[in-house]
């Protein structure tokens, strides 16, 4: 499955795309919100997002909240990771249609869990690649 | 050349002649020289006859002998006053003109003029004179020509690097404007700015095409265009050239076909990129020139050694057509088949002129043939290597599909005929059905003979009973079937996917459908059927205890019961699962080792469960653990779970690790002073179990992240120093909280910890305070980073 990983973290970041590419994944990266989004947005698009709640451009789950309003991008599930010590934020996350949410530091086996449940009680949609894509691609 | 002629004693010149010279030749030059030979061979010929003359006249009969004697004397005479004069006019006179012959000769041929040194002071000396002054002109000029080509060469070379320069840097921009216009199409809009953006992003859409248009002509006309080989997989490339050109044909209500002759070969070596831009500019024109009607392509193999294979591709549209008058012209650049034609369907006009060079390249040709109002057929062909090796992609046979049976609806002839030969490849077992109706027939057929289909795969749109009516039927019709099934669409629209997933459809696939994405979708929806299950990758042993329990597991939500359940399981723990208090009540018996209870459950609650079993356990003699499951961490519940008879409570989410460590704790003894301290207190700043059950025990990425961590910790250490000199709060909070993150999934935690003092810090603006937190993370950061160095080391020694 095709998941974009969004964190600005470049260590965590690395980690996550990791430990799904052995899962057999194909991962993209995302550092910032505009990348996060324009590569939701682009084709082939991602069957799942890992998203770092606190993103540069995007604090607070300002880009969860726009993934789900776009039309493009609401119906692909949003792992939120986050290292917030707001206790609210798990609710917040939920609220604005994330799928999951899981603290940081990342643990392997939750990360695993989340991934698979949420992959295998989603509608996956394959769209044709497009050629514009290329430069950035899953792999 | 000079010939001679001797008649009435009297030798003349009859010619004189150099070669490719003659215009170098003046008649006075000529005049005077032939007045010196003259002169030179009248004298020698005067003291010969003036000899035999003499001879002749002192002849007698009687002394013949001596005759013959005289004359041999008067010859040897001759002959010794003849041969030093011949030998001093050769030096003089015919050496010096051999010489002028041969470089005049060697000049004509080779244009080759080495400058003449000769020095004689009369009209030799000229001619060797006008032959050098001749020599040196053409050297100047030669030299001129050089230096003119040179400079064009330059020229043409900067105009080369200006042209990539410029297709780099227009290309960026117009990348930005195209970005920026979806995104921007993408918030909140109305109508009207709604459709000023959507103008602008479909104008730049077309201005891009255009200047990619030109930069490619150009770089064609400037013999820079080079093709890159490599291997790709035929029938990946061609779906992947025509996926965007597939839904503008849906748009415009035009069938977009495309079929493959099975011979021919899929692993091919060239460059793919060109042979795409090919496709996608007859395709692009096919459709631009067909509204409604159908464009087919479709490739064959022309010819085949055992290196080399020559691919046939055909686009046919059933569109206005060309007028044969036009047919040759339209692969010239700059001539449309009519300018009008540029201006009601746009474009440069470049394409078919760009794909003819481009086809060349590739060692094909390209033609066509039309019927105007009938429809065109553009054909090419192009020579490709063999790939030696297949390339892994390629979605072949790998056994998962053997057998699986499939059926699929389509009321196009042609995409039936291509998914039903991909799904042939795969060994799978396709039935086929072109409308709604007679897949409902399929399907019944298949379910009173017990033989139910492994997967539908339906189209979205098709006349009479559409996919989704088709797939409501079957819901209904057969609710205990559970049918797997793919919907195939050619629309990305939300209320379609919403009512796919309102179906319970497992994939939405946009066609055109490529091979691969068919196939791993196929296998990955196949995987979550208990039948075609994927093995899941083994579990590392991360130094965990790993006794085995047998757990009783009440839950009552499904999603939630899977989950535990899987962790448990992957922890070789055996699970009874119970989907309320009442039921779990039934299934406890004095063999369970631990009992995890939800508390929120319908018909009996976990409190009201926990006392039943403890009631029960009286009269076993046993006390089996029991764990409270909370939906949330509510202050006072652990003392509500304990006052139950509970032994521990966790919160959901479950995450693994507390799940982990609760049973661990509760299973190893009932001696609770024997619990170790989570964070290591030894000088290893790392924890190396918990580091390789993060990185699933995968050396290279654990050697990757330490080496990242150990950069980027630097830089983030810098801008935490510089934010509390300058006192900027903002910076420290944002550096400091990641550095916290990064640190925790190293397992730092007292560095985290420190990261984390200085975040709070900057978060209530006292960046300057933080100066003794800064040493210390500095030294903890120091110490974890020579850890993870010794770690990164040893992994890879």
């Amino acid at each position: 499955m095709r998941i974009l990983v969004a964190d600005d973290d470049r260590v965590i970041s690395l980690l996550v795309c990791g430990i799904l590419r052995d899962l057999g994944h194909q991962t993209l990266a995302a550092f910032d919100q505009m990348q996060t989004l324009m590569f939701a947005m682009r084709s082939p698009a991602p069957h799942l997002i890992v998203l770092d709640l606190n993103m540069p451009g995007g604090a607070g789950g300002e880009t969860l909240r726009r993934l789900k309003q776009s039309g493009r991008t609401s119906h692909v599930p949003v792992i939120v990771v986050s290292g917030t010590g707001d206790a609210d934020a798990p609710a917040r996350v939920r609220e604005l249609g994330g799928a999951a949410f899981l603290p940081k530091p990342v643990d392997r086996e939750a990360l695993v869990t989340e991934v698979d449940r949420v992959l295998a009680a989603t509608l996956v949609i394959v769209r044709p690649p497009d050629v514009s894509a290329s430069r950035f691609s899953y792999e | 050349m000079i010939a001679l002629e001797v008649r009435n004693g009297r030798p003349r010149i009859l010619c004189l002649q150099f070669e490719h010279m003659t215009t170098y030749m003046t008649p006075k030059n000529l005049h005077s020289l032939t007045a010196k030979l003259l002169a030179l061979f009248g004298a020698g010929a005067g003291v010969f006859l003036l000899a035999a003359g003499v001879v002749q006249y002192q002849m007698k009969p009687h002394d013949l002998g001596s005759i013959i004697a005289d004359t041999g004397v008067l010859s040897l005479v001759f002959l010794a006053v003849a041969l030093p004069l011949f030998l001093v006019a050769r030096r003089l006179f015919l050496a010096p003109i051999v010489t002028i012959a041969k470089a005049a000769r060697a000049f004509g041929e080779n244009g080759v003029a080495e400058p003449l040194d000769i020095r004689s002071n009369d009209e030799i000396q000229d001619l060797a004179d006008a032959f050098n002054a001749a020599a040196r002109a053409r050297k100047k000029v030669e030299r001129a020509l050089i230096a003119e080509r040179v400079r064009a060469q330059q020229a043409s070379r900067a105009k080369g690097d200006f042209l990539a320069n410029m297709s780099h840097e227009i290309r960026t921009p117009m990348n930005g404007v195209i970005g920026m216009l979806e995104l921007a199409l993408e918030t909140q809009l109305d109508a009207e700015q709604r459709s000023y953006l959507e103008t602008a992003s479909s104008s730049a859409e077309s201005l891009l095409s255009i200047l990619n248009d030109i930069l490619d002509f150009s770089k064609i006309e400037a013999g820079k265009l080079d093709l890159n080989p490599a291997d790709f997989i035929l029938s990946d490339g061609l779906s992947d050239a025509l996926a965007p050109l597939a839904i503008k044909a849906h748009r415009q209500g035009t069938e977009l076909g495309v079929e493959i002759d099975s011979n021919v070969p899929d692993s091919l070596v060239g460059d793919l990129g060109r042979l795409r831009q090919v496709i996608v500019n007859l395709v692009g024109n096919a459709l631009k020139f067909t509204s409604g009607g159908e464009v087919i392509v479709r490739v064959d193999l022309a010819e085949e050694t055992e290196a080399d294979a020559v691919i046939r591709i055909s686009v046919s549209d059933t569109g206005i057509g060309i007028p044969v008058e036009k047919q040759a012209l339209i692969f010239e650049a700059f001539s449309q088949a009519d300018s009008s034609t540029t201006r009601q369907f746009g474009g440069t006009g470049l394409g078919l002129t760009i794909s003819s060079k481009l086809v060349v390249m590739m060692g094909g040709r390209i033609w066509v043939d039309s019927t105007p109002g009938v429809g065109s057929t553009f054909q090419f062909t192009a020579r490709f290597g063999k790939a030696v090796q297949t390339a892994p992609s390629i979605p072949d046979y790998d056994g998962k599909l053997t057998g699986l049976r499939v059926l699929v609806v389509d009321d196009n002839a042609t995409n039936l005929r291509i998914v039903a030969s991909m799904l042939l490849r795969w060994r799978a077992i396709p039935t086929l059905a072109s409308s709604g109706r007679e897949a409902l027939d399929h399907v019944t057929a298949a379910s009173t003979g017990g033989a139910k289909f492994d997967l539908l795969l339906v189209d979205a749109v098709m006349p009479g009973m559409d996919g989704f009516e088709l797939i409501e039927e079957i819901r209904t019709s057969f609710p205990g079937e559970n049918h797997l099934i793919m919907m195939l669409s050619s629309e990305d629209r939300k209320e379609s996917i919403d009512r796919c997933r309102a179906l319970g459809v497992s994939l939405y696939l946009i066609k055109p459908v490529r091979q691969s994405h068919l196939l791993h979708s196929i296998r990955a929806a196949i995987a979550t059927t208990s039948e075609y299950a994927i093995p899941k990758p083994a579990e590392e042993n991360d130094g965990r205890p790993t006794r085995q329990l047998r757990i009783l597991l009440a839950e009552d939500n499904a999603v939630n019961q899977r989950v535990a359940s899987a962790l448990l399981e992957r922890r070789g723990h055996t699970v009874v699962c119970a989907a309320n208090g009442r039921e779990a009540v039934e299934k406890f018996d004095s063999n369970f080792d631990l009992v995890l209870m939800d508390i929120q459950m319908p018909e009996m609650g976990g409190f009201e469960a926990t006392a039943v079993i403890r009631r029960m356990e009286e009269s076993m003699s046993v006390r089996v653990p029991i764990v409270a499951l909370t939906a949330r961490a509510m202050k006072g519940d652990r003392e509500q779970c304990i006052a139950a008879g509970m032994d521990s409570y966790l919160s959901k989410p479950i995450r693994p690790a507390d799940l982990y460590d609760t049973i661990d704790e509760l299973s190893s003894s009932s001696d609770f002073a024997d619990v170790v301290p989570l964070a290591p207190q030894n000088e290893l700043k790392i924890d190396l179990n918990a580091l390789t059950t993060l990185t699933g025990g995968n050396p290279g990425l654990l050697a990757d992240l330490a080496s990242m961590f150990i950069a980027d910790s630097r830089d983030m250490l810098d801008r935490i120093e510089a934010a509390i000199e300058h006192d900027d709060p903002e910076t420290l909070e944002a550096a400091a909280h990641s550095l916290k993150g990064s640190s925790a999934t190293l397992t730092g935690y007292d560095a985290a910890a420190s990261a984390a003092e200085l975040e709070e810090l900057g978060r209530t603006m006292r960046a300057s305070a933080g100066r003794e937190i800064y040493a210390r993370l500095e030294s903890q950061i120091h110490s974890l980073n020579s850890a993870l160095q010794r770690l990164t080391f040893r992994k890879a020694g």
